[in-house]
C-alpha cells in the first residue's frame, strides 16, 4: 500500500529539542506525524486525510497534469497526498478505469430517471432561460411587496 | 439566502462558477437570489467529514451541497442518506453531471450555472427532490 509520512512544525520543534535532548525529539516526531494512506469507507479508494478519492485524481493522472494544475481544482491537496494517489493509480489503473465507467453508468441512470420538469429547460437557448428567470424574479418581488402591503 | 457548499474534492471549481454567476450576464439574477458560494473552510467543516455528517450539517443549516459523480456503496454514503433520510422538506443535493467538461468547456460551465439558478428560482418546489443534476 502506498504511504507517505508528513512532518508538522519540525523546525519550531528543534529549537525546543536543543534544550531537552534527543529522547524528547523522538517522542515529538512520533506524536506530530500523520501517515497518509489510501482507505475505502464506501466511496471507493480515497485519501485517509480527506474526502478526495482516487477517482477524483484519475482525469488529472490521465492528462499528466502537474501538481499545481491539480491544486487549482483541489486546493487542499499537498504534494505528499498527490504522490500517494498517483502511486495508487500506477498500481491499480485498470481497476480505477473500470470503476470510473461504473460510476458514470450509475449516475447516467439516476439522471435519466429524474422527472421531466427537471430537464424541461435544458434545450432552450440561454437568452430564453434568462428571460424566464427575470420574469420569475419579478413575480417573486411582486409577491413580496404584496405581502408587505398586506402587513401594513 | 441560498448557500451552495462545494464538496471538498471540487472546491477549486467555486471560483470558476463564481466568475459565471457574477459575470455581467448573470450578476443581476444571482444577486437578486442572494446566491452564496462556500467551501469547507467558509462553513467550518473539517477535511474528511463523512457523508452522513455532511448530510446532517447541510440539512441543519439549510445549505445546498454541490458534489460531482461519486461511487457510493456504503450504508453511510450520501446516496444512502438521500434514499433513507430525505423528507419532503429536505434540501436537495446538487450533482455536477460531468465535472471534467466543467474544466474545459465554457458553454457547459455556463449551463451548470444557469441550471443552478433555475433550481434556486424554484426553491419551494425542489425540497425533498433528493439529488438534482447540473445540468
Amino acid at each position: 500500500m502506498a504511504t507517505v509520512t508528513r512532518d508538522f512544525g519540525r523546525s519550531t520543534f528543534w529549537l525546543f529539542a536543543s534544550f531537552m535532548g534527543d529522547t524528547i525529539a523522538n517522542v515529538e516526531s512520533i506524536m506530530k506525524t500523520e501517515t497518509i494512506t489510501i482507505v475505502d469507507v464506501g466511496r471507493g479508494p480515497q485519501l485517509s486525510t480527506s474526502r478526495i478519492t482516487v477517482q477524483d485524481l484519475l482525469p488529472f493522472y490521465r492528462d499528466q497534469a502537474t501538481n499545481d494544475e491539480i491544486r487549482r481544482w483541489m486546493p487542499s491537496l499537498g504534494d505528499e497526498e498527490i504522490a500517494v494517489l498517483k502511486d495508487y493509480l500506477r498500481e491499480h489503473l485498470d481497476e480505477a478505469l473500470r470503476l470510473e465507467q461504473q460510476i458514470k453508468a450509475h449516475h447516467d441512470r439516476l439522471r435519466s430517471m429524474q422527472p421531466e420538469w427537471v430537464r424541461s429547460s435544458d434545450d432552450r437557448p440561454l437568452e430564453e432561460r434568462k428571460r424566464a428567470l427575470m420574469e420569475k424574479l419579478a413575480q417573486q418581488k411582486m409577491r413580496t411587496s404584496g405581502a408587505d402591503d398586506s402587513v401594513r | 439566502m441560498p448557500t451552495i457548499l462545494f464538496d471538498e474534492n471540487i472546491s477549486g471549481y467555486a471560483s470558476l462558477l463564481a466568475r459565471i454567476l457574477f459575470s455581467p450576464a448573470w450578476d443581476e439574477i444571482s444577486r437578486s437570489f442572494d446566491v452564496r458560494l462556500a467551501t469547507y473552510d467558509d462553513v467550518g467543516l473539517k477535511p474528511g467529514t463523512t457523508d452522513d455528517q455532511l448530510w446532517e450539517f447541510c440539512q441543519a443549516n439549510r445549505i445546498y451541497l454541490l458534489t460531482n459523480n461519486r461511487n457510493e456503496d456504503d450504508p453511510l454514503s450520501l446516496e444512502t442518506m438521500i434514499r433513507t433520510r430525505s423528507l419532503d422538506s429536505s434540501v436537495p443535493v446538487f450533482t455536477i453531471s460531468d465535472v471534467e467538461r466543467l474544466r474545459f468547456e465554457r458553454d457547459y460551465a455556463e449551463n451548470v450555472a444557469v441550471k443552478l439558478l433555475e433550481y434556486l428560482a424554484a426553491e419551494d418546489n425542489i425540497r425533498g427532490a433528493g439529488r438534482l443534476y447540473l445540468p
